[in-house]
């Protein structure tokens, strides 16, 4: 018989700044650890700035300052080989919770695990384990798929926070909130992204109870028993206005056309792995319609934004339906403001056919106005010069390009790094702390027959590429 | 440890024989019990079975030659009936089966000096089963012998030896025959009727089973599975017991050979049906299942000599076309070696079109009839006249190795087309892939991935041709995104300026998406249609499926364009928003007169490509029910002419159209729109039926009896799913069903009546056909004996045979009909004259003996035009 993993979460939820990567049982965890069971006891009552719980002491609820507000016949709430048992009866919409006063804090970090319908998972088919933090509900639901939900009470809909969560195993479950900025980051899971974003939940702290309840919504056709451990609530003085000291993330959006830049591969190689985050656009359904139906597979929390040394958006549009989210275009422009790189790789889908004219991306490109249908083909493919290409190897094939974005005005504070036909390729400038720059060049085109070889297939592309990247690596 | 203290009778329980013994028999017997099993040996085998799969083998050793064959599977299969006793609103699911290997039977042991005899029990809330395995010192035979009380009503029962074997997998032939047969699964495999047996050998190692047709197992099934998993199937199967009444029994005897040559398994089989004729059609094959006009028809009879003596025999062969016009070929005279097989081929020119019965019959010297066979064929150049349709995707079809098991299987079924489902590097800019391999974009959603290669796609066509049958190549209309990248200007475009993307997924990291395509203009059209030509060299397609329209403004799913709701579904209000030029210019703007535009594409597409292949069959996705043809007159008629036409919108049966009578009228009515196009229409892709349930062979009859052709799965001849009786019948009756001069009357009270003992429950009105050609008229009334409920999907009991109807018609001539037929699907297709009388008011009076299912009234007279 397989030994049960028993989760470490609240390790790492709790360690120093930067060892978010630990693993467990690695010396500085065990010192983390060391510094949690000192400080933060199963008895020890909540502090200032965080709660903690992870039952393993010999404590009853109450002693951990929990109030037990449900029948036997709603719900059963017991400590049970270490961890929070919850047996969750039938009992629609009144299935009772447990309540722990907590401080108020603005901006925080939640995390728990928890184990799913241990028992019971054939009566598991609607609403079960929830809880609501400061009155701010999500619960569990399984049906069709198992699924995390958050509600919005203005407008009384769920919205789905994350769908498959896994049974049989412990789940992470993480809750960064920002109530000032009306934002919270759910994560599910190990990930290090959040499964979803709210960027704007709006809770009223002044009317909020200073509660944390975990409840069972009741809704399921029998008896189901969920498991939560490891507890911890604590505050996030800076909230999400978190300074890096040092940018060292890269962060790549892969658009329609990104297989044909390969940035992920060609930045990534002289880099550590675990620097590299990189985020998919995806149709997604079909589009019945003549309009594209688009979403990013995962979006990145505001932290990796903010430790972002490159942000690459390689043809990756923001409309329609903001399939690149207005929070995420801020949290871009702001880590732009911060000192980071933004390199945008046009194509069919990104500048102004990426509908980037009314976003907050729009102000920091060196070029105006952007339009759909500034696309254009050179009748015979170009060769691109400029000082990109100056530091080019001349050994390689002459990079051509026959489609690309016919920008008319380029500011004139912009270096044109790379040009075709008299043409800007590429312009850079800088923007607050950071810089910007643009690849107008489009991978598109039948060069069959031209004897031309297109700049993406060129041997000259990767170090050319480097250089539109400002050489990261070095 | 055993003990060898000669044979004794055992028995016990599952406890007891933990106590392990085992004997030896002077001749050649020997049974040995452990703590895991029991192991028999006699002089030509070793079996081990094993308690952990219930009793059932573990390893057959053949002896001979020392190898060992792992058993992956043996032992009963209980498959529960999947059909509903009431109608749900919903498809069938897959029926539940019960593993014999996953039971925990009681058995026993017994046995004399030269037999032992386990006997094993078990129960569930199906079935009670005793079974006896039966070893023989000195033969290589295992007998089976099984009692199965039925308790739920079942589809059928089977018994199956599954063993893993290298040498036999790679190289073994199936006899009798000699032949390898590699499929994926075993529905695919090869069906023989009973008496037969099927011995999988490699020259050494043997295993196979035996099946006299003297119980309840009706036919023995074989197949080399995929060779990656290096096993061979076998499985003898019982008649469909989906109607016996419950609770009933069922017996099962199969007998199970290890290590024998082939010859003696042979001689086995004619010691152990004695009643075998002396000489036996063994195999009958028309080389080509759809013949063209103007070539000569080729068959190849194998005659098998069953005596130790050498037969003289004369073979006759007779061909009957169109009802009963029927012509002999020259009888010939053979001598066929003992305990041997002859092949006789035979060649005929042919003379008409349609549906063929070439019937073969063996005489002995002394002119007693010795056997006799049927095969059917049908001859026509525009071969969606007669033929049944499936589809073959690049998901699971794309070995080699398993062309030879499709192609024969869907010509045993009688299915003269093969769609190629999304095969193309790009449907629309490449057609004619420049790589030997090469990952084509499957399903609008790019659903999987997998790859192709030229080498495959020539040999599934060369080996549907070589065997007379016709493939299509399957066109979504959708360009992919690397195409759509390389041609930005013959791509659509969002308002947003976006290529526009219809669909997609990314597989393993690569991206696949569905691209809207700008083919309207006219060049650009003409440059896709000769791409298609470019392709026919490639790979010598037949025609074309189109799952798309060239009309240039509306949404991408074709069937939805119009209809009842035309003006609110969502296709409609999609089809509101414009699409652009890569320029900006508005498709709305761009093209006023959408279905002139897309008539005049369309037979720019057609006119190409018939110009370098005048016999290209133009087949394409096209709703006529939902009042595209008033939408888009021009392009409708265009798109329709001679056209072989898919009609997906009228799949389902198990909920938009429940009822026989609603899905026979809503065909009908279809075919009556596009039968004076000369259209030939098809409906699919077909699913939720039970495969060989009245609900699957009343819907194909009324698929046929309106005029449609199947678009759908098949199983294997002698499976199961008997589809093939009904294609049989399709193919040499196509006539009938097919010819587009046969018109549909709409009213038909107005000119036919049935009467008589269970007329009420007779569905005929949809199916009433007139034709009249030079001097020559026929009325054509297809009848079908419905069972007592209209839902189609859900269980139906065989509905009792209707008895001495009556259908009276008017015929409108001035000369009195020459003959009437009732043309029927079993046990053969077959035409029987009918009688008839003219009554008093002019009218003519047919009597119908029995109606057993399908039955079509043919009455034929002078008169026409």
């Amino acid at each position: 018989m397989e030994a049960e993993v028993r989760p470490t979460h609240h390790l790492q939820a709790l360690a120093p700044e930067g060892s978010r990567r630990v693993a467990p049982f690695e010396p500085r965890t065990l010192v983390a650890l060391f510094l949690l069971l000192a400080a933060v006891g199963n008895t020890a009552p909540p502090s200032r700035n965080h709660v903690a719980n992870d039952f393993d002491g010999q404590s009853g609820l109450s002693l951990l300052g929990w109030r037990v507000q449900a029948t036997p016949a709603q719900s059963e709430w017991s400590i049970k080989d270490g961890h929070l048992e919850m047996l969750g009866h039938r009992s629609p919409y009144k299935g009772g919770s447990i309540a722990k006063t907590i401080p108020l804090f603005e901006r925080g970090v939640l995390e728990f695990d928890a184990q799913f319908a241990t028992a019971g998972r054939t009566d598991y088919q609607h609403f079960s384990l929830g809880f609501r933090l400061y009155g701010h509900m999500t619960a569990f639901k399984n049906y069709g798929t198992h699924a995390w939900l958050q509600y919005r009470p203005g407008q009384n809909t769920w919205a789905t926070v994350a769908t498959a969560v896994p049974f049989g195993k412990w789940v992470h479950f993480k809750v960064i909130f920002d109530f000032p900025a009306k934002r919270v980051e759910y994560y599910c899971g190990d990930g290090e992204d959040p499964a979803f974003v709210d960027p704007a939940l709006e809770l009223d702290l002044s009317k909020a109870p200073n509660e944390l309840v975990f409840f069972n919504y009741g809704l399921c056709n029998g008896t189901i028993a969920n498991r939560i451990d490891n507890i911890t609530l604590r505050d996030q003085e800076t909230g999400h206005a978190h300074t890096p000291t040092q940018r060292d993330g890269f962060v790549i959006f892969e658009g329609m056309t990104a297989d044909r830049f390969d940035t992920r591969h060609l930045l990534a190689e002289h880099v550590e792995d675990d620097t590299v985050a990189v985020y998919r656009l995806v149709t997604r359904g079909s589009a019945i319609a003549p309009r594209n139906i688009f979403r990013l597979q995962h979006v990145p929390g505001q932290r990796r934004l903010e430790e972002a040394r490159l942000i690459v958006l390689a043809d990756v549009p923001a409309t329609p339906n903001a399939c690149a989210p207005e929070y995420l275009l801020n949290d871009i422009a702001t880590a732009v403001q911060d000192g980071a790189h933004l390199l945008i790789l046009a194509g069919m889908f990104s500048l102004g056919k990426g509908g980037y004219q009314e976003t907050p991306l729009a102000k920091l490109f060196p070029m105006e106005p952007l339009t759909p249908w500034d696309g254009q083909r050179f009748s015979t493919p170009a060769p691109m010069t400029g000082p990109l290409m100056t530091a080019t190897p001349a050994k390689h094939a002459e990079p051509t390009v026959l489609w690309y974005h016919n920008i008319p005005q380029p500011s004139l504070e912009a270096d044109t790094l790379l040009q075709a036909h008299g043409k800007p390729m590429a312009l850079r400038w800088p923007v607050g702390k950071g810089t910007v720059t643009v690849f107008l060049a489009m991978a598109c085109g039948d060069f069959r027959g031209t004897n031309q070889t297109p700049f993406w297939q060129s041997p000259a592309w990767p170090e050319l590429l480097r250089g539109l990247a400002g050489h990261p690596a070095d | 440890m055993p003990t060898r203290t000669g044979y004794r009778q055992f028995r016990g329980t599952l406890a007891a024989i933990l106590s392990c013994w085992g004997l030896h028999a002077a001749v050649g017997l020997r049974v040995e019990k452990s703590q895991t099993g029991v192991t028999i040996e006699t002089t030509y085998y070793v079996a081990v079975l094993a308690k952990e799969k219930g009793m059932t083998f573990q390893s057959l050793t053949d002896r001979r030659t020392r190898r060992t064959m792992r058993v992956q599977y043996s032992g009963l299969t209980v498959a529960e009936e999947r059909e509903r006793p009431t109608w749900t609103n919903a498809a069938f699911g897959q029926p539940k089966r019960h593993l014999e290997a996953r039971a925990t039977p009681d058995f026993e042991l017994t046995g004399g000096p030269n037999t032992a005899t386990l006997v094993s029990t078990w129960s569930n809330a199906a079935v009670d089963v005793r079974k006896a395995l039966t070893f023989t010192a000195g033969s290589a035979v295992i007998d089976m012998t099984c009692t199965v009380k039925v308790k739920r009503a079942l589809e059928d029962l089977s018994y199956t030896l599954d063993v893993n074997d290298t040498v036999l997998s790679r190289v073994g032939r199936f006899y009798p025959g000699a032949e390898r047969y590699t499929a994926r699964m075993p529905v695919e495999a090869v069906y023989a009727r009973a008496p037969t047996y099927s011995y999988c050998t490699d020259g050494k190692a043997g295993v196979g089973l035996l099946a006299s047709g003297r119980d309840d197992i009706e036919t023995v099934a074989h197949m080399t599975y995929t060779p990656s998993l290096r096993r061979t199937h076998l499985a003898a199967y019982t008649r469909p017991l989906r109607w016996d009444t419950t609770p009933h029994e069922v017996k099962l005897n199969v007998g199970i050979i290890v290590g024998l040559p082939a010859d003696d398994v042979a001689a086995l089989h004619r010691a152990r049906n004695p009643a075998l004729p002396a000489v036996q059609v063994t195999k009958f094959n028309v080389t080509h299942l759809i013949q063209r006009t103007d070539e000569e028809g080729q068959a190849t009879v194998e005659l098998t000599n069953h005596t130790p003596a050498a037969q003289p025999v004369t073979l006759g062969a007779r061909i009957t076309g169109g009802i009963t016009a029927t012509r002999g070929l020259k009888t010939r005279a053979y001598q066929i070696p003992a305990n041997s097989s002859l092949q006789v081929p035979l060649t005929w020119p042919n003379e008409q079109e349609y549906g063929f019965e070439l019937l073969v019959d063996v005489h002995s010297a002394d002119g007693t009839l010795l056997d006799s066979a049927r095969e059917y064929f049908a001859v026509a150049d525009h071969f969606v006249k007669v033929a049944q349709t499936t589809v073959w995707n690049a998901g699971w079809m794309r070995y080699d190795w398993l062309t030879p098991a499709m192609v024969r299987k869907a010509k045993e079924s009688y299915v003269g087309i093969i769609e190629y489902y999304c095969w193309a590097p790009d449907q629309v800019f490449d057609l004619t892939p420049d790589t030997e391999t090469w990952e084509p974009h499957t399903e609008s959603q790019g659903a999987y991935r997998t790859e192709l290669s030229r080498t495959f796609l020539r040999g599934v066509v060369d080996s549907a041709h070589a065997n007379g049958m016709r493939v299509l190549a399957m066109d979504t209309g959708f360009a992919s995104l690397p195409g759509a990248l390389d041609h930005p200007k013959r791509v659509k475009y969002t308002r947003d300026g976006q290529i526009y993307l219809y669909n997609g997924n990314i597989h393993n990291g690569k991206r696949f998406n569905a691209v809207g395509a700008y083919v309207h203009e006219p060049e650009l059209t003409k440059a896709w249609a000769e791409e298609m030509c470019a392709s026919v060299d490639m790979f010598g397609w037949d025609g074309v499926r189109f799952d798309w329209n060239f009309i240039p403004v509306a949404p991408q799913d074709p069937l939805h364009m119009a209809g009842k709701d035309k003006e609110e579904n969502i296709y409609a209000r999609a089809n509101r928003q414009a699409w652009y030029t890569w320029d900006g210019r508005s498709a709305h703007d761009l093209f006023p007169n959408p279905d002139q535009t897309g008539a005049e594409l369309c037979r720019i597409y057609r006119q190409t490509v018939a110009e370098k292949y005048p016999d290209f069959i133009y087949n394409v996705n096209y709703s006529v029910n939902h009042g595209l043809f008033d939408k888009y007159p021009e392009y409708s008629a265009v798109n329709t002419k001679d056209s072989g036409i898919l009609m997906e919108s009228l799949l389902n049966t198990y909920s938009t159209y429940p009822t026989w009578q609603a899905w026979a009228k809503v065909l009908t009515d279809a075919l009556s729109v596009i039968r004076p196009q000369g259209a030939q229409p098809f409906v699919g892709w077909m699913r939720g039926y039970a495969p060989g349930g009245i609900a699957h062979r009343n819907m194909q009859y009324i698929m046929m009896a309106s005029g449609f052709r199947w678009y759908g799965s098949y199983g294997a001849r002698h499976s199961l799913d008997d589809t093939y009786k009904r294609f049989r019948h399709a193919t040499r009756f196509a006539e009938f069903f097919y010819d587009p001069d046969f018109n549909r009357i709409k009213a038909p009270e107005t000119r036919v009546e049935v009467t008589g003992g269970g007329s009420d429950r007779v569905l005929w009105r949809p199916f009433v056909f007139e034709r009249t050609r030079t001097k020559h008229r026929e009325l054509l009334v297809h009848l079908l004996n419905l069972p007592q409920d209209d839902h189609i999907i859900m269980h139906h009991d065989t509905p009792a045979a209707k008895q001495d109807l009556v259908v009276t018609a008017k015929w409108e001539s001035t000369s009195l009909p020459t003959s009437c037929w009732l043309l029927t699907p079993d046990p053969h297709p077959q035409a029987t004259r009918l009688t008839w009388a003219r009554k008093p008011d002019g009218t003519v009076a047919i009597r119908i003996p029995e109606l057993v299912s399908l039955g079509s009234v043919v009455l034929v007279g002078e008169g026409g035009q």
